[in-house]
């Protein structure tokens, strides 16, 4: 290590350089474009820097160490790199730096890109904080952030903003509260915190009866801040649970957080299918189907083994493409016709062939349809549970099944003629077809090429020595 | 010692019985009443209030770091509802103009803001229902780490921070409800000794709170999208 200099530890360095990004988008948001590209380009390059941290390079230049792997000490708290959260950072940076180039077509509101990176620097502190309560503080803070990207000038989507910021902080609080529980703090309170725990996670993983929000948040916001949502939070609310998981394994020990999460998360998937066939608008019809894909992730969790793990961690990661698909298509949709009703949508599948195909495969995909993205995370899991819980795999089944029938309806909507208010924008066509382009250039070196993904899950599931495989 | 030191520290090993009376108060003007300026003047003497709370566990100063964050939303929430409630009075003013003119009828009165889809009757009756759940469980209902005086008050706090936010999904008056709650776990929170770190967090949870209902109550109001 090159001593000559000042040298930045890892997690000062991302937090920093992200702030920093969030200023500048804020500096120049009225320019857009311009805002976007900054945004993206410094994810994946924070991305890029991330996963070679996480190979455990130290970060050079010019024949000089910049950053290094070593922890940041404020106060008496510490920051570090681990191998799982490096893992978790990668990827959200990578899915974010996607999300903000697929989005660069329409506006997605002017606090999209500022609050977006802001959100991301604060995640960075909360998912490398070594302490519990500072990590769940800091998830708090990136909460409080959403919200602006969440209502993001629409009134419509302040509802969903609400229930969010309401839901997410009385979760957080019931976590907070867990420490106060712990084996060692209180006698005989160990079952207190179990429950505390299966409440609070649940709350922030938006499982039923608490789904309205993530509902809200897919049919209600701008279209690619969905896709940002789901590859910010979730990732790091389950490095939380690991972590907590790994530092009090009496907590997980008894399942009773797996097995409610098993239930809930059938209960999700079933209110998700049941919505989904009779939507008449993308934007509702997208979020229930994200609420099925959802409910899936929290069946696999629920087996409560590793293999059940490295199934929500694969569904995690296609979920978050299949978003993107659909919010890119959404993106199109929306500046086309300006009202995402099925009705409004007549003739689209010819005047906007490329969106409607992302649209129509992002859908499917979180389906689960058979060769779509989606795919590769739901078919093992359904394979399980035919075997020991066939109820519970039929409601998956029938579930993708409304899903794939509510979007072959919103297709044939899109059959008829088109309205004249639909015209051609060859410009905005022009730097979507480039943006997707991109898009799916960076998401086949990066995402469709799977195993150092799984490799990673794993990694951070290694330490999780409890979980039966 | 000086006076105000003298003061502070009596303060400090006050019961809380006499706080949470007040807090009874407060808090129920939250809930009932239906004009803003109300809520907010109960809000501010809330934080006043809970500062007292807190000077038991973590001493004055910290104590008055929570009293001045919970002060600060208060001017926030203010100027929000209050550009809110401006601009709904001058577009109402317009459109009873254009009605008065156009069809010579005399036009409605303006519909309060914010809305509230429960009668302020039944929002007191809540209340005094969720006083004799609190009277009921307050016996065997005990919270770790704290005192029985101090565990009623949060206790109090969340079950109405609960019930505003069940109540209504208007950004203003869920975001109270949701300022009452997070103050009613900020002072449960102080047994768990959060250390300078975490008290700052939490002071900025308060304000970026602050900062994000402002936002939400003036997006809610847009008659179009601001993109």
């Amino acid at each position: 290590m090159n001593a000559a200099g000042p040298m930045l530890p890892g997690p000062l360095f991302f937090f920093l350089a992200a702030a920093l990004t969030a200023v500048a988008c804020y500096v120049v948001q009225r320019w857009t474009a311009l805002a976007g590209l900054l945004a993206a380009v410094s994810c994946l390059v924070l991305g890029w820097l991330s996963l070679r941290l996480a190979g455990r390079e130290s970060l050079s230049l010019f024949g000089r160490v910049w950053v290094y792997d070593g922890p940041f000490v404020l106060l008496g708290r510490e920051w570090a790199f681990t191998a799982s959260n490096a893992a978790v950072l990668t990827f959200m940076l990578f899915a974010c730096g996607l999300s903000f180039l697929a989005a660069l077509p329409a506006s997605q509101g002017s606090a999209y890109y500022p609050f977006g990176m802001g959100v991301i620097a604060t995640l960075v502190l909360s998912a490398t904080a070594e302490q519990y309560t500072l990590s769940i503080l800091f998830l708090w803070l990136a909460v409080i952030l959403a919200v602006f990207i969440l209502a993001g000038g629409r009134p419509r989507a302040t509802t969903g903003a609400v229930r969010f910021l309401a839901l997410a902080s009385v979760g957080i609080m019931l976590l907070l509260t867990v420490a106060g529980y712990l084996p060692g703090t209180q006698p005989g309170t160990l079952h207190t915190a179990r429950i505390l725990t299966v409440l609070g996670f649940g709350m922030l993983l938006m499982l039923a009866p608490f789904h309205g929000q993530l509902v809200g948040i897919v049919a209600r916001t701008a279209p690619m801040v969905p896709a940002f949502m789901l590859a910010t939070f979730p990732p790091v609310v389950f490095l939380i649970l690991l972590s907590l998981g790994r530092a009090s394994p009496a907590l997980l020990e008894d399942q009773l957080l797996f097995s409610v999460y098993r239930l809930l998360g059938t209960a999700t998937v079933a209110i998700g299918g049941i919505a989904a066939a009779g939507q008449r608008r993308w934007g509702y019809l997208v979020g229930y189907a994200a609420l099925v894909d959802w409910g899936a992730g929290m069946i696999a969790l629920g087996q409560g083994t590793a293999q059940g793990m490295a199934w929500a961690a694969q569904m995690l990661v296609w979920r978050a493409f299949s978003l993107l698909l659909a919010g890119t298509g959404l993106t199109i949709v929306m500046r086309a016709t300006k009202d995402d009703s099925l009705r409004a949508c007549s003739g689209l599948l010819h005047r906007r062939l490329p969106g409607m195909l992302a649209l129509t495969g992002g859908l499917l995909s979180l389906a689960g349809f058979p060769l779509t993205p989606g795919f590769v995370g739901r078919w093992p899991l359904i394979n399980e549970l035919l075997r020991g819980q066939p109820v519970t795999a039929w409601v998956v089944i029938l579930s993708g099944v409304s899903v794939t029938l509510g979007t072959l309806v919103g297709l044939k909507s899109c059959l008829g003629p088109a309205p004249k208010q639909v015209r051609g924008d060859r410009f905005a066509a022009l730097v979507g077809m480039v943006a997707g382009a991109l898009a799916l250039w960076l998401v086949g070196a990066f995402v469709l090429h799977p195993m150092p993904w799984i490799e990673m899950a794993e990694r951070m599931l290694g330490t999780l020595s409890f979980l039966p495989m | 010692m000086l006076p105000l030191q003298e003061i502070l520290a009596d303060l400090a090993h006050l019961s809380a019985w006499p706080v949470f009376v007040a807090l009874l108060v407060t808090s129920s003007v939250i809930v009932v009443a239906s004009d803003w300026r109300f809520w907010l003047w109960s809000l501010l003497v809330q934080y006043v209030l809970l500062g007292v709370l807190h000077m038991r566990v973590l001493g004055p100063e910290l104590a008055l770091i929570k009293v001045v964050a919970g002060a600060l939303v208060c001017p926030m929430l203010y100027w929000a509802a209050r550009s809110v409630e401006s601009e709904r009075g001058h577009k109402a003013e317009i459109e009873r103009e254009r009605i008065a003119k156009e069809s010579s009828e005399v036009p409605l009165p303006p519909l309060p803001w914010p809305v509230r889809s429960t009668n302020w009757m039944f929002r007191l009756l809540t209340t005094l229902l969720l006083f004799l759940v609190l009277y009921s469980v307050s016996r065997f209902l005990s919270l770790p780490l704290v005192d029985a005086d101090i565990a009623l008050v949060c206790i109090w706090l969340w079950l109405v921070g609960l019930l505003i936010l069940v109540l209504t999904s208007e950004p203003l008056p869920a975001g109270l409800g949701l300022l009452t709650l997070i103050s009613g776990f900020d002072l449960f929170f102080d047994a768990f000794s959060p250390g300078l770190v975490g008290l700052g967090i939490l002071a900025t949870v308060h304000l970026l709170l602050g900062l994000a209902i402002s936002y939400l109550t003036t997006v809610r109001e847009l008659t179009g999208e601001l993109l």
